[in-house]
């Protein structure tokens, strides 16, 4: 079953004309939860003051969100979108984690 | 391999693309359209009202010290905390005594009289415009809505840039749709970077606000709740209160004040006055003002230099300058400049607008592209009648002669009329309704636009008669009496209505009129008729 899935998440399509409710599920709500991660990690890193880098990540937000969205939906298969999301996610999710 | 992985990557681009593109169009023209007439918003606000059409002065040479004293005759005006709009702020030529909490109150700058300022119920066409702006009308869903649009369009802004820069498009128009194709790549081409400017601002405001709980939340280790209690300090300057010592002195004269801050920062313009203790031995005012040599870094919301003098005797306590902040703060403002440009003149207000009115024909096109292709299928076979194209038909044409309606009613439902905004609004709507209905009513698509477009042109250039003839004052007395600005905007609304009824008697009247129409290379054209 696992097996199966895998390979099925694998391979990839033969045309990129459909995106598939997969991918465009995922892209939308995934690039949101990445980003909005993303952006609350990037005002702890800056080196700036908090209230001052959190300008930055309020300003960019949903730029990022864009970036994010282009960049699973832009993925060869559907593993490597469904990667792209979860490992950055985690890793900021994790991060966040030990800064808070 | 290789050649298919890079083969979907290029498909999904595309796709992608069209798919947003489809989805976000139609309200990011309108968001646009809407926009443009929120960049001329100063302007419309003085045409609007009747109280408006004053002349103004110099703003050194107001009495302000008269409007004050008049104005806290009253008992319930707050008497700490006093705003004083300038004349020429947002370009409204009265001098509006205010405060946070209570109804501005309007002065003639000349006569010292006071003003009867319409309310929100009798004259609402600006605000209106802005509000259909940014989704208002529908209230958060509205403003939501309009939010996603803007990320939607970011995501459009991104993939189109890879596109133009994997494609290196060739833009040799040889048929209909490579002309189509062509503006739209040119366009924004040129364009994008305003275009990525105002639409990142417009979806902060719209969606990344909004959703800026968590975040403040998280940063401030959970003791902030909103966005204001992290950031606020250091992007509004913070408004202390000062000491009251419950003296009573007498003040300087304001306009004597101006005087004395346009000497210590001879390069601002004055905005706005705060007056912090007036009458008391302890007051301070502290001048507003915009530097108009350093656009893009003040002007905006965030950074606003200001020079703040005692009101007694006039000594400078604090000169704070453009460049006195922390640079997060010059990228909020620089962000935000091109969208509201606060103190800007109106040749940059032009620029802006003629920027954003070239992206909303070069969206335009790009939706006439995807209907052209989808109607090719059928070429020759059926006429092409789409849902799509008809609500696109209605939307953003349609959009033309329903915002004529509102300029006309403006001055031609009389102000004594009661909810006379609500007949303007309600009427707006139905108009633009009707052309809903209208676009599927006429087969012929070419037909409908025209006809969207010669009854707009008629509806602008007639609103702008009923304005000289209602409000009193012909071309001729605007010139005489110096009301500039207002004459402005009459001969612009003939203006605009006349470049409709050109565009409208140019365009082609049927579809087989319009495959010849888009190729300008007469000599193809030449061959295509052989």
């Amino acid at each position: 079953m696992i097996k199966k899935t895998y390979t099925k998440l694998n391979t990839p399509e033969e045309n990129g004309k459909i995106l598939g409710w997969f991918r465009v599920v995922l892209s939308i709500f995934g690039g949101l939860i990445l980003s909005y991660l993303f952006m609350t990690l990037l005002a702890f890193i800056l080196p700036l003051k908090i209230q001052e880098s959190t300008i930055i990540s309020i300003m960019f937000n949903t730029l990022a969100w864009a970036c994010a969205t282009t960049w699973i939906a832009l993925s060869y298969t559907k593993l490597i979108a469904l990667l792209r999301f979860l490992i950055p996610t985690t890793i900021c999710a994790i991060a966040l984690y030990i800064l808070y | 391999m290789q050649e298919s992985k890079s083969k979907l990557f290029k498909q999904r681009l595309f796709r992608i693309h069209i798919a947003a593109g489809v989805i976000f169009s139609i309200i990011m023209y309108i968001a646009i359209f809407f926009g443009i007439f929120a960049i001329l918003l100063p302007y419309i606000k003085t045409w609007e009202k009747p109280s408006r059409h004053i002349q103004t002065t110099d703003i050194f040479n107001i009495d302000y010290n008269y409007m004050i004293n008049k104005v806290l005759e009253d008992e319930s005006f707050p008497k700490d905390d006093i705003l004083i709009n300038l004349p020429g702020r947002m370009n409204d030529p009265a001098v509006i005594i205010t405060n946070p909490f209570v109804k501005p109150i309007a002065f003639n700058p000349t006569t010292k009289e006071r003003l009867e300022d319409e309310t929100k119920e009798k004259s609402h066409l600006a605000d209106f415009l802005n509000e259909l702006h940014y989704g208002q009308p529908l209230k958060l869903i509205g403003r939501l809505s309009f939010g996603f649009v803007a990320v939607g369009t970011l995501v459009l802004t991104i993939t189109g840039l890879i596109l133009i820069y994997l494609f290196k498009f060739a833009n040799k128009g040889k048929n209909q749709q490579a002309v189509f194709s062509k503006i739209h790549v040119k366009v924004f081409t040129w364009a994008f970077l305003p275009f990525l400017l105002i639409t990142l601002s417009g979806a902060v405001m719209n969606v990344g606000l909004i959703s800026s709980g968590p975040i403040s939340k998280i940063v401030s280790k959970g003791q902030a709740k909103a966005i204001d209690e992290v950031v606020g300090k250091v992007l509004f300057e913070e408004n202390k209160p000062i000491k009251k010592l419950n003296e009573p002195t007498k003040m300087l004269e304001l306009k004597e004040l101006l005087k004395k801050a346009s000497k210590v920062n001879p390069d601002l313009t004055f905005k706005q006055i705060r007056l912090k203790n007036w009458n008391d031995k302890s007051s301070q005012v502290e001048i507003v003002g915009y530097n108009p040599y350093k656009p893009f870094l003040n002007g905006g919301i965030f950074n606003r230099p200001t020079v703040t003098l005692n009101a007694q005797s006039g000594k400078l306590i604090k000169n704070q300058k453009v460049m006195d902040k922390v640079w997060p703060v010059f990228v909020a403002e620089g962000l935000f400049f091109l969208h509201f440009l606060f103190g800007i003149d109106i040749f940059s207000r032009i620029i802006v607008a003629i920027i954003m009115a070239l992206c909303a024909i070069a969206i335009g096109f790009a939706m006439m592209l995807y209907l052209e292709k989808k109607a090719k299928k059928y070429d020759k076979k059926i006429t092409f009648y789409h849902w799509l194209g008809k609500f696109t038909l209605a939307s953003m044409i349609g959009v033309i002669p329903a915002t004529g309606v509102l300029f006309l009613l403006q001055w031609l439902l009389p102000f004594s009329l009661e909810h006379r905004v609500l007949w303007q609004q309600g009427i707006f709507y139905n108009v633009w309704l009707f052309t809903l209905f209208w676009s599927f009513f006429r087969i012929n698509s070419y037909q409908a636009s025209k006809e969207f477009l010669y009854s707009g042109g008629l509806i602008f250039i007639l609103s702008a008669f009923i304005h000289s003839i209602n409000s009193g004052f012909s071309f001729f007395e605007l010139i005489s009496f110096n009301l500039k600005n207002i004459l402005a905007v009459d001969i612009s609304l003939i203006l605009f209505g006349a470049i409709l009824i050109y565009i409208a008697k140019k365009l082609p009247s049927n579809r087989s009129e319009a495959k010849s129409f888009w190729i300008l290379n007469k000599k193809v054209k030449y061959e295509k008729n052989i």
